[in-house]
């Protein structure tokens, strides 16, 4: 049994790492990429289906694997490895010991017990109801009891992050504010505890209904309360995303912001106004007035847009003071092609930052208003957006801290250093040009989530113009380059953790 | 000088205050987004089928 | 926090990139308005 005050000093930032940390970080990371394998391969097989020349899978399966795919990614991978996080911005960085490891632990078993249930339920048949659940499409009663279970685990590892951040104020374990990575990381906790309480809200009853104990439940109220915990789990994300994006800064260039007090201000915006952004799933649906939708996704979600737009300055700020600092002064971009491009860190920060902003960023800005909505909703487009966010956006920062979170707090040496360096350029390219293609093609009107939009056994014929098989195509070719990707992403982290060389305990190295 | 670095400004008050940012994180969107929502959708009338 | 002080714009590779994200932004909006415009027709 591990002492609760074991720990080691970091050779490199002098910080405690307890042990208790240590493993609960690696169980949860661990199980993360396990989920991510999982993801992947659907990820292939959606893909394969999609795309017109291969059709692979029959209908049925398709829906299935979406639904899969869509569980295991955007919530089990990203909230197991957002959970670690939380270890790190706590216990680490404020030189503390974890709160209660006990319980965290009970989480982590929470979690994991909920995620399985969920997934034999969707493997087995029982919840082709994709990642929405939309009633009046019902599930077994043990799918919705997963994400119960699952949401309940992820609510504790949220508490234990506050209540280890109350033991650092307590024991002046640091000096004046929170460092902004821990501050980012505690509006993701906020805006984390908003969204499994919507989701307690929609999933109990729904559970419930699935027994047979209530009759109806409101499709309209459903989605409403579904979308405070659909959305809101995505900015939890983003959040959690910035906060990685300094981290990688500074680890990879020596970047700080040029002005915090800015940049806590953007996290404080996004704690208070992001979660509002839920309303733009609600855009087309009739009942809801104008004032409503208007009133959160154009006016009090653009003070969060504002909070992205500052971020999204103050980082390459950030890099360009560090590299002109380093010496690289010439010209305009010389802080930049000079960069280390040839370590994994930099190509995952860069990558996820332009996706995230440029794709995934004005897309989403521009779907998210009340009129443009209704040409974009349920098309491809929206599909090509959240693969902009999510995937080049949060996905490719967590792989790119991977590569510093396993030598740095596991003590392993990389294996397959050459693959860990070209695989964000893999994955990254592989991602923009899926994304471009699937919003071009969603433009044009292909739909979303479905099995064929060459409708070639519907009962009522339609072909698309054949730019949307065009646009269909190289799309499907950028999920190839990004399933490789991230496989290559999976390999490396697995066999680093498990066979890495043991690093000695003041070995300061990184990569 | 050395009053000017000591002294902390109310934002940073505000920032450093988990439970009112947590309170705020909570009520915000619970009212505006939620609680607003529901009401909406409770105020529909209710749509009656021809016969 | 210590914070940096500069006497002219410290990043002006920053700059430039904000320029072109601004302008793929305005883009992006004008064809969305467009694209509806040409659906939707209003009157």
């Amino acid at each position: 049994m591990t002492n609760a005050a074991e720990f080691r000093t970091c050779p490199i930032t002098g910080k405690k790492v307890f042990k208790t940390t240590q493993n609960l970080m690696w169980i949860n990371a661990v199980t993360a990429v396990v989920f991510i394998l999982i993801g992947g391969i659907m990820a292939l097989l959606v893909a394969l289906t999609r795309w017109p020349a291969v059709h692979l899978l029959p209908a049925d399966l398709f829906y299935r694997f979406l639904t899969a795919h869509g569980l295991n990614m955007l919530i089990f991978w990203i909230v197991f490895f957002e959970i670690a996080g939380l270890y790190f911005g706590s216990s680490v960085l404020l030189n503390v010991r974890l709160a209660t490891p006990k319980l965290a632990w009970l989480a982590y078993l929470l979690m994991l017990v909920g995620a399985v249930m969920v997934d034999i339920m969707v493997f087995t048949g029982r919840a082709d109801v994709m990642f929405t659940s939309y009633v009046p499409l019902m599930a077994h009663p043990l799918y919705y009891l997963g994400i119960i279970l699952f949401a309940v685990g992820a609510l504790i590892g949220c508490g234990i992050f506050f209540a280890t951040w109350a033991i650092a104020r307590a024991e002046k374990t640091y000096e004046g504010s929170v460092p902004l990575v821990t501050f980012g990381l505690t509006a993701a906790a906020i805006i984390a505890v908003f969204t499994l309480s919507a989701g307690a809200i929609i999933y109990i009853p729904t559970f419930l209904w699935s027994l047979g104990i209530i009759k109806n439940l409101d499709a309209a109220m459903y989605r409403l309360i579904f979308w405070g915990l659909g959305h809101s789990s995505q900015q939890i994300n983003v959040t959690a995303m910035v906060s990685i994006w300094y981290l990688l800064g500074a680890l990879t260039v020596g970047a700080k912001p040029v002005n915090e007090k800015i940049c806590r201000t953007a996290f404080v915006l996004y704690i208070l106004f992001i979660n509002l952004a839920s309303e733009h799933h609600l855009l087309t649906d009739p009942t809801l007035s104008s004032a409503h939708k208007i009133a959160n996704t154009s006016y009090f979600m653009y003070l969060a847009v504002l909070a992205s737009m500052i971020h999204a300055l103050a980082i390459p700020m950030a890099l360009e003071v560090a590299q002109r600092k380093n010496g690289y002064t010439k010209g305009l971009f010389e802080w930049f092609t000079k960069a280390p491009w040839g370590q994994p860190g930099f190509p995952a920060l860069i990558f996820s930052l332009f996706i995230f902003g440029f794709i995934g960023g004005i897309t989403g800005v521009a779907y998210g208003t009340e009129q443009l909505a209704i040409k974009s909703h349920n098309t491809w487009a929206m599909t090509g957006h959240f693969h902009g966010t999510v995937v080049g956006g949060t996905t490719l920062a967590f792989m790119g801290l991977t590569y510093y979170v396993i030598p740095l707090i596991f003590r392993r040496e990389l294996i397959g250093k050459k693959l860990a360096t070209i695989q964000p350029y893999i994955f990254g390219i592989g991602i923009v040009l899926m994304s471009l293609g699937m919003g071009a093609a969603g433009t044009l009107g292909s739909p979303r989530r479905h099995w064929d939009v060459t409708f070639a056994v519907s009962i009522i014929p339609f072909s698309f113009d054949p730019t949307v098989i065009l646009f269909t195509t190289v799309a499907a070719i950028g999920a190839m380059l990004a399933v490789t990707g991230g496989a290559i992403y999976v390999l490396v982290s697995v066999l680093s953790v498990f066979f890495g060389r043991k690093m000695a305990a003041n070995e300061a190295k990184i990569i | 000088m050395k009053k000017e670095e000591d002294r902390i400004s109310g934002w940073q008050i505000f920032y450093d205050d988990l439970s009112l940012l947590f309170l705020l994180g909570m009520v915000i969107p619970a009212v505006i987004y939620l609680l607003w929502g529901v009401m909406e959708y409770a105020n529909a009338p209710t749509a009656v089928i021809a016969p | 926090m210590a914070e940096e002080k500069h006497d002219s714009f410290p990043a002006p590779g920053t700059f430039v990139i904000g320029m072109v994200f601004f302008t793929l932004f305005v883009l992006f909006y004008f064809l969305n308005w467009k694209w509806l415009s040409m659906i939707w027709i209003v009157g």
